[in-house]
């Protein structure tokens, strides 16, 4: 914990540093961090990991999951205000189901959503597409508690994608836990 | 008209219905300055652009004047009327220094109704001199509030979100014109929802910093934070209630998004609704009774409206494609939300006595919404022509769209303060 | 079309073109004439420069016939004069070829200069008769223009007057007779019959004051719920209000009673009939405004 927060003041003293050269800037990164608490207000920690039921990947499966081509295929893309999974992406789908299934591996979807819409709504829609990945996997015998599902909505987004590079963003990640 | 009595005429009834929306020309002239500092010499400058960006008041042009009044004993009635002026707020500064490098100003100030060739008000207030804008701000607050009868937000802060790169982010406070900026927050992650208790003295807002959407509440004046939801999932969309003591949030605990209603503290939390379709965005009504928030369960994204006492839900929206972001007006009769037709986002505002909906702004990527405290504008961000997002008001008649500069960068998820009283 | 367009334009707009047209004229006159003045000297310049052998004028040399012996001369020396002779003339003849070459081209140039600038000429005259005759058209038009207005004018009063006879007339006649009210509205009626609807005009002036206030009832300080406001007005002829506009109803919202009232003083002058019969009904006013629609 120290380790990171002097890591992060040190990338702020440096990031400060950067943007108090520029002209244009009328002000700087020249607030302090606050105190940070990595406790709920009811003192318990929440971790994420800790919520997922299955296993850290192990040296031979993270060897597996290397060494294949088909799993290198993380992402399924999804229409236009869309979470329904399409047709094309069922195999990797499979893919992945055969190799959870096979290891008991611990699985989080990262849902994402293009710049479109509001901020918020946009982290609703990109849950829906996680979810629906794990209601897929879930479909082809995982069990639901093996898998976490998170949205980043369109922060991760490209926020000057046009028409058809936008389908870029609307899409779910595999990934696991360990890797 | 037929006079029975043969004497006088009764008088004749003219009836005028209805009005328009109009801004009231005023002139906002310099204030007197023996001591040529200037930073005071703007304080008329800060007024004028006050008033014009509320939608409400036209400043004059008054750069062919040749002779400002200081005084109200100097003002010549038909030369500003002539100018088509209603109003004119006129003043002198006299500076003081109080200790060392303690400058005071005072400004006696004067607001004269052009037509009825009198003085309204006569005021003086004093004040650091570095708080020139401050002052300034009160001014207009003041004259905003005798001319159109409700409270000025001049003196108000904006709170919102610039992204210097996608590895640096921080949380800024500013005056409600985006002078003065303060970061509060600086993060690799990404920053959204921030949201300003009604009482002041928070502020609620969403942070990546864990890899995930956590929901944390910081206080303003001493910087200190808590977490106040970090449940599995998505934690997001924080709303205070009217009073300050609990938050609508949206968890996706149990799988899709769902609102729930938690105790500012953390404690108590509450499901509200549980449905198959995305249900976010919540905010609450001014009378702390109903939330209106957006879900996609009638097939596209509109918003609704739940009686938390009852659960009944009810559909507020119908126009266009999709309805998100819902915003109520302070007195509870105005809807403010995002409209969604032909692939634009536009801010739009609905009458929710007579449904009546009106644009405000044309897209095609405007986000955010939210109204003043007063309910008089509207403070949303848009993307300009490189395609980077930047915030900027909109009066709510519709009339007047400035934007705020805030500088350079990516600016986004802005929110309005409350009036500190 | 043209006649609506001066019929719409004021008499200072024709005069003002009037008085451009014969500043224009008058400008076109003296540039002409000092154009004139100048070309023959540079023409002139030029000749000299072109014809080295002619730029000294030749001497006046008196030429002493010298009293030399007479000897015969020889063969070649007669030739070689002969030849020098012939030479000579030559050359004499030559230069003046080329003299005569050269003036005939000066000719020529002037000539066509000459030619040009009298085509000019007459284009400007031209141009200038055209206009001369087109504003005399418009001078015609606007006379006949002024003309038929001053007999609409003349053919209204007359009318005016027929009707107002007519109307005293039948009114002594009725004074006579001691009805009351049944005279009265007999009078009306008849009032609308001859003055064309005079209680149309009433209403058209009801309709100007009401559309000249209501362009400045500013309803964005009134709220959202429907509310009443009631003013008594006093009005002088010119339009101007005698006195405060009086609040005999107020919405309750003390800006919303502000801008109505800013928006009755704005309005100022009203827009009133010369005719003082009816200036006197409008004289005194009830104005019931509504400003977020009806109170219903």
């Amino acid at each position: 914990m120290k380790k990171s927060l002097l890591l992060a003041s040190i990338l702020a003293l440096l990031a400060a540093g950067c943007s108090t050269t520029e002209i244009n800037e009328p002000m700087g990164l020249n607030a302090p961090f606050p105190e940070l608490e990595n406790m709920t207000a009811d003192g318990s920690e929440v971790d994420l990991e800790g919520n997922v039921s299955g296993d850290s990947l192990s040296q031979t499966a993270l060897d597996e999951l290397a060494a294949s081509g088909e799993l290198a295929d993380r992402s399924i893309y999804f229409d236009y205000d869309r979470y329904a999974i399409k047709e094309e992406f069922e195999g990797l789908i499979g893919n992945h189901a055969a190799f959870i299934n096979k290891h008991s591996a611990g699985v989080v979807i990262y849902g994402n959503a293009d710049y479109r819409g509001s901020h918020e709504y946009n982290l609703a829609l990109g849950q829906k597409r996680a979810v629906a990945v794990k209601q897929a996997l879930e479909a082809l015998g995982v069990d639901m508690s093996a898998i976490e599902t998170v949205s980043f909505g369109e922060e991760h987004a490209n926020q000057e994608c046009t028409g058809s590079t936008c389908g870029q963003d609307r899409r779910a990640d595999i990934g696991y836990v360990g890797e | 008209m037929i006079a029975l009595s043969g004497v006088t005429h009764s008088l004749e009834v003219i009836e005028i219905l209805g009005g328009k929306a109009s801004q009231i020309p005023i002139a906002v002239t310099p204030f007197k300055d023996d001591d040529k500092n200037n930073d005071v010499q703007l304080m008329h400058e800060v007024i004028a652009n006050d008033l014009s960006r509320s939608g409400l008041f036209s400043p004059i042009d008054i750069s062919g004047v040749s002779q400002y009044p200081y005084d109200e004993r100097d003002v010549n009635f038909s030369n500003w009327s002539a100018l088509q002026s209603q109003f004119i707020l006129l003043g002198k500064l006299r500076k003081t220094a109080v200790g060392r490098n303690n400058l005071q100003v005072e400004v006696i100030w004067s607001l004269v109704d052009i037509y009825k060739e009198k003085t309204i008000m006569t005021i003086s207030l004093k004040g650091p001199a570095k708080q020139y804008r401050l002052i300034a701000h009160r001014i207009a607050d003041i004259v905003y509030e005798k001319l159109t009868g409700s409270e000025g937000i001049f003196q108000t802060n904006i709170a919102f979100v610039k992204k210097f790169n996608p590895k640096q982010y921080s949380l800024f406070i500013s005056d409600y014109d985006g002078y003065n900026p303060k970061a509060i927050l600086n993060s690799k992650h990404p920053i959204i929802s921030p949201r300003w208790s009604p009482d002041g003295k928070k502020i609620a807002y969403v942070s990546f910093e864990k890899k995930k959407p956590v929901i944390y509440i910081q206080n303003i004046e001493t910087g200190k934070r808590t977490l106040l939801a970090n449940f599995r999932g998505n934690n997001s969309a924080p709303a205070w209630s009217p009073d300050s003591r609990k938050l609508a949030i949206v968890l996706t605990y149990s799988l899709n998004s769902q609102i729930y209603v938690i105790k500012a503290d953390g404690s108590d939390i509450k499901q509200i609704m549980r449905t198959r379709s995305i249900n976010t965005e919540p905010t609450w009504a001014p009378n702390g009774k109903e939330l209106y928030f957006s879900s996609d369960r009638g097939g596209s994204a509109q918003i609704y409206k739940v009686d938390m006492a009852t659960n009944e839900v009810e559909r507020v929206t119908y126009e266009g494609k999709n309805n998100l972001s819902p915003s109520l007006s302070p007195d509870g009769k105005l809807l403010l939300f995002l409209n969604q037709e032909d692939r634009k986002y536009r801010v739009a505002v609905q009458n929710l006595l007579s449904n009546q909906v009106l644009k405000l702004t044309s897209g095609p990527d405007d986000e955010s919404p939210i109204f003043s405290p007063n309910g008089h504008m509207v403070l949303f961000t848009y993307k300009d022509y490189g395609k980077t997002s930047k915030i900027g008001t909109v009066s709510i008649n519709g009339l007047k769209v400035t934007p705020i500069d805030v500088g350079s960068g990516i600016i986004m998820e802005s929110t309005w303060g409350p009036i500190k009283n | 079309m043209r006649l609506s367009w001066l019929e719409n334009n004021d008499n200072l707009q024709a005069n003002l073109f009037t008085l451009v047209i014969h500043l224009a004229l008058f400008i076109f006159m003296i540039f002409s004439v000092n154009w004139n003045v100048k070309a023959p000297y540079y023409a002139e310049i030029e000749l000299w420069d072109a014809v080295p052998t002619q730029t000294k004028p030749k001497p006046q040399i008196k030429k002493t016939k010298p009293k030399i012996k007479k000897t015969a001369p020889s063969e070649d020396l007669k030739k070689a004069q002969q030849k020098k002779d012939a030479d000579i003339q030559l050359k004499k003849k030559k230069a003046a070829e080329l003299k005569k070459k050269k003036a005939a081209e000066l000719k020529k140039k002037k000539a066509a200069e000459l030619k040009k600038k009298k085509a000019a000429e007459l284009k400007k005259k031209k141009e200038i008769n055209r206009l001369q005759k087109q504003l005399l058209e418009e001078e015609k038009l606007e006379k006949i223009q002024k003309q038929l207005l001053e007999e609409e004018k003349l053919e209204k009063i007359q009318k005016d007057i027929l009707a107002q006879e007519k109307l005293e007339r039948l009114q002594e006649d009725l004074r006579d007779k001691d009805l009351a009210k049944d005279t009265r509205i007999a009078i009306e009626g008849q009032e609308d019959l001859v003055a064309g609807s005079n209680s149309g005009e009433l209403e058209k002036y009801k309709a100007l004051i009401q559309q000249k206030i209501y362009q400045n009832v500013n309803k964005q300080l009134c709220g959202l719920d429907p509310v009443e406001l009631t003013f008594e007005i006093t009005l002088m002829p010119t339009g101007d209000l005698i006195g405060d506009a009086k609040m005999i109803k107020s919405s309750k919202i003390e800006s919303c009673d502000l801008a109505v009232e800013r928006a009755i003083l704005q309005a100022q002058p009203l827009p009133l009939p010369k005719d003082n019969r009816l200036f006197s009904q409008l004289k005194k006013l009830k104005l019931k405004f509504q400003p977020n629609g009806n109170v219903d």
